[in-house]
Parts: structure tokens; sequence; C-alpha cells
């Protein structure tokens, strides 16, 4: 760059130093660096968990989130898993009241077969004893409706977030592919430029496409058959642009 | 123990978890970043978009694989939100001629008169670079960061010798503008 030859005019130098020192004035608020470490820290803990482990685990756990989230969501399933709990504390019942030390041992956990005829106190409180019981189980039951709901959820939330990371991570991808198409294509003046749009596309959602900065120009990109072409309307007219195979290829590992 | 470039403390925050790579990074980049959004966008929005090219960088991180330079591809991502921001806005900063004409400011709070009166040097300074055509203005700002003319054409999506035409072109521009205040 040189200078001009006018007297007292400043350098290119002097207009890079002054620029310098103005721009240097200019600095972001305290907050956001604080939440740029912030975040920059916390992902870092994030990452660890999910973004770093490859991708077929990844693929794994969201089905096995998925195979969960649809059991627990399954109502036959819900009223037959305590069915199931009860019979089993049932069967265990017998090996129980077996001796009378068990008896003893577990006063409210079974009712004795004939009460004692003499004892209306007795009489009372076994019936009491029983209304406990059905109390506890009762409660029981709502706790185990409670833990199921709350498990399904859990399952559901999870589902959701492993949905939700899926999509960002495909946004990123896309960005990072059309970032490196965009460098690429940077280095080609020589594409060439027709007015028909490739056979097989739907003219309506042409635009709808990545977009891609060349020759200064904001383009679209479609992909038809394995082959992308750069798209945009130029007034009634389209103007549409090969990417060449190699470009595209080393693109789409991005993807 | 020698310094490691940029790709290295992005790789070694994003693959390796090495939180300090990232601070580096960030030091290394933060006030240029910021200098450049803050010259095309108000206050409140440049902390915005600041702080939103940086998450692109968090986010992807892990699995970032270098395509030019790291300067090149932050750059990027900036112009990239910053004409996300003047879309959303429905208004074009200024003309995008490369005629080298007066154009509209660009930052909405620099006021000339203000300038003339503070004889401030930086205001002047920038608000120079501010009259400065779009195109001339990207290939200047983004050549003081630091970038080759070679990146910044494939950045600008421009030939190498369009875009050091730009940078001699704007250095013209300038400097005339300068003098125009200093008289």
């Amino acid at each position: 760059m040189s200078n001009e030859s006018k007297p007292n005019s400043p350098s290119d130098g002097d207009l890079e130093k002054a620029y310098y020192q103005a721009v240097t004035e200019l600095q972001p608020k305290a907050e956001v660096d604080e939440a740029i470490r912030l975040q920059a820290h916390s992902q870092l803990r994030k990452g660890r968990d999910w973004a770093s482990v490859p991708m077929w685990a990844r693929a794994a756990s969201v089905i096995g989130v998925a195979v969960v989230g649809w059991w627990l969501w399954q109502p036959d399933l819900i009223e037959w898993r305590p069915q199931t709990d009860n019979t089993i504390v049932e069967n265990q019942v017998p090996m129980e009241v077996a001796t009378e030390d068990a008896m003893a041992a577990a006063p409210t956990s079974v009712e004795p077969k004939s009460p004692p005829p003499s004892s209306a106190d007795a009489l009372e409180s076994q019936f009491a004893a029983a209304e406990v019981a059905k109390e506890q189980q009762a409660a029981e039951q709502v706790q185990q409706q409670a833990r199921e709901a709350e498990q399904a959820l859990v399952a559901r939330h999870k589902l959701e977030q492993a949905q939700r990371q899926a999509e960002r991570q495909h946004s990123e991808q896309l960005l990072k592919f059309s970032f490196c198409l965009q460098y690429k294509l940077a280095r080609r003046d020589d594409l060439v430029i027709s007015n028909d749009l490739p056979d097989g596309t739907d003219s309506g959602s042409v635009l709808s496409g990545p977009s891609i900065e060349w020759q200064e120009q904001p383009w679209q990109l479609v992909e038809i058959a394995q082959t992308a072409y750069l798209v945009r309307a130029e007034g009634d007219n389209w103007q549409v642009a090969k990417v060449p195979a190699e470009d595209f290829t080393v693109c789409n590992l991005h993807r | 123990m020698t310094l490691r470039n940029d790709d290295q403390l992005l790789n070694d925050y994003g693959k390796r978890g090495d939180a300090a790579a990232f601070d580096i990074l960030y030091q290394r980049f933060r006030q240029p970043l910021f200098g450049f959004i803050r010259q095309q966008l108000p206050e409140a929005v440049a902390n915005e978009v600041f702080q939103d090219c940086w998450m692109v960088v968090i986010e992807q991180a892990s699995d970032y694989m270098p395509c030019g330079s790291f300067r090149g591809y932050l750059f990027t991502i900036a112009r990239r939100k910053i004409a996300d921001y003047w879309r959303g806005q429905q208004r074009q900063p200024s003309q995008t001629s490369d005629d080298g004409n007066v154009v509209e400011q660009f930052s909405d709070d620099v006021d000339p008169q203000k300038i003339q009166l503070q004889q401030a040097t930086n205001a002047v300074i920038l608000m120079c670079v501010g009259r400065l055509s779009k195109v001339q203005r990207d290939a200047f700002m983004l050549k003081q960061t630091g970038l080759a003319v070679e990146e910044i054409s494939l950045i600008l999506g421009a030939t190498f010798e369009t875009v050091k035409s730009r940078i001699r072109a704007s250095y013209s521009q300038l400097r005339r503008c300068w003098e125009r205040h200093h008289e």
C-alpha cells in the first residue's frame, strides 16, 4: 500500500495506528466476557458427558431412551407391574407365617386366622391393624404410580433433550458444510452460469436451501441426484451454476 | 514452551477439554472481534452478536475441522451474524457500490459534529472508515484484523486482485477523509 505524495498527509502506517488505537477503545461488556467464559467452561463439562462420545453410542442412547419412554407410557404395562409385585409379596407370606416367631416379628403383615374369642380389644386392634395395612398398601400404590409418572417424565425429557441435541448438531454441521463450500468456491471464478434450472428441480422450494455467498452474491444451494447447484433468482430469470463435484465431495465430509 | 496456534488451542479446548486453551483463544480474539462487530452495529446489538459468535465457536469446538484459518472462520461467522441482523432489520447499513463515494454512516451513534467539536482522533478515523463504501470497508476492516489478502478474498468471495485494489482504494479514501477533518 503506497502513500500519497501530498505533503503532511498521513501514511498508511499512521492511518493503521490511528485506527488500531480507536478500535482498541471498543470493548465488550464485562458481563458478556463472563457469560462467554462460563458458557465455554460449562460446555466442556457437558461435552465430556455427551458431545465427546462416539456417534454410535449417541444413537444407541437415543434409541434406549426412546424404548424406555415407550415402555413407561404403555398403560397396560403400568397396571401390570404392581400386580406382579403383589403376587411376589403374597407368595412370600405363607413362608413368613410358618412359625409363631415369624408372626411375632411381623404382626401387621398378616391377619391371624382366628381371633381370640374372649378379647374384644384384641379384635378391635386386629381390625385397626388391617385398616393400617390397607392404608399402607394404598399409599404405596400411590407412591409407585407417582414414581412411574416421574420416571416417564424424566424419560420424555431426556428424549426431547436428545432430539434437540440432534437438531442442533444438524444445524451446526450445515453451517460448517456451507462455510467449507463457500471457501472452496471462493477460489473458483470459472463456473458456467446458465438460466435453466436442472431437471428435477422443484422451483417452489428452490430458494429454501442453505445460503452460500459466491462472487459477492447470495446463492441457494440445491442438491439434485447427488449433484449440487448454486441457484439465484435474477429478475424473472434463474442463474444456475454447477458446483464442482470435488468441492462438494470434500465439504460433504462435514455433514 | 512453544506458543500454541489458534487451531491447536481450539483443538485442545474442543477435543481435550482444556478450558485454559479457550481462555487464551478468547483473549487473542476478544478485542479484534468486538471492534470489528462494534463498528458495524449499535453497542447493545454488538454485544449480543459478539456473544453469539463465541457461542457458535464453543458449540462447534468438539467437531471443528480446520478449513482455512481459525481467524478466517471466526470473522466469517461474525460477518454472517451481522448480515443476519441487518436482514432482520430490513435495511442495509450502507451501499455496496465500489465507487468510493460517501455513503451513509453505518454506526448510528457516531455524530460528525460531535467529532469536530471533540477533535477526537479516534472518532474521526472510525467515522472515516464508516464512510468508506461497504466493499472497501469490509476489505479494510478484515485486513486490520490480521487476515492475509488471500484469506480476505476467500471470505469475501472476491479475487485476490480485487481485494488488493479495494484495500488500496480504502487507504486513499481514508487519507482524504482524515485530511479534510484535520484542516
